[in-house]
């Protein structure tokens, strides 16, 4: 069974929006389309970068 | 930073899911708009298999610089160039497993039949490899947007058949920082 693992670097500010189109938009459609959704976690915002 | 995770369930192989999703028009619409708020990202594919060490078939393979002495053990020295595919296909499956050093996938497709490249069109490499650099969903992208929702690339052959009789054709893509985005 694979397991598709996106990390994705946004702006803080864009992190609920980006959320919300992943729950809102990403989840129903790749579950439709047969996988489902395993987890998703955020770093602290108070790293702001990750490098 | 955010990261998510998607398995695919058991039933239903990744490349029919990735069929199922570009097919969809919501999907068109989320690709878009995850696009537009990421800086970047990457994906990986990650299959509960073990990465042989040391296994028989890959010793069949063509090494790609021509040295035959001593292969390494790189994997990305391991992997095939030109048309050189693994028929086993457990090469590019170990390509996307974590390793110690980053492989390098130089691919070319011709195929011999339509019913060939129906056949390479359900593949995993196709959503695997292929398409992590190409769709808009994909934080890993490095072609434009357009309509399609997935970029193309196209280049110029010096001859009207592209087919090489010797040697290797690189194509290398890069992707450009947007203006404004700080690293």
């Amino acid at each position: 069974m694979p397991y598709v693992v996106d990390t994705i670097e946004v702006e803080a500010h864009l992190v609920a929006p980006y959320l919300d189109a992943v729950e809102q938009l990403g989840v129903p459609l790749m579950t439709d389309a047969g996988a489902f959704f395993v987890s998703c976690a955020t770093t602290s915002s108070r790293y702001r970068r990750d490098r | 930073m955010t990261s998510r995770s998607c398995g695919p369930s058991t039933t239903t192989p990744v490349n029919v899911i990735r069929k199922n999703m570009v097919l969809d028009p919501r999907w068109y619409e989320y690709s878009d708009r995850v696009a537009a708020l990421r800086n970047g990202g990457t994906r990986r594919v990650y299959y509960r298999v073990a990465f042989p060490r040391r296994d028989p078939a890959l010793r069949d393979l063509p090494h790609p610089t021509g040295r035959g002495a001593r292969r390494s053990r790189r994997p990305r020295d391991r992997l095939p160039t030109g048309r050189a595919v693994h028929p086993r296909g457990d090469v590019l499956t170990g390509g996307l497993e974590p390793v110690d050093a980053p492989a390098q996938v130089v691919w070319e497709h011709a195929f011999t039949s339509p019913e060939a490249y129906q056949r390479y069109m359900a593949h995993p490499f196709h959503a695997n490899v292929l398409d992590r650099y190409l769709l808009n969903d994909s934080p890993q992208r490095v072609v434009v947007d357009n309509d399609l929702g997935a970029g193309l690339v196209g280049y110029h052959c010096t001859g009207p058949v592209f087919e090489l009789a010797s040697g290797i054709r690189r194509i290398v893509l890069l992707t450009r920082r947007p203006p404004g985005v700080a690293r």
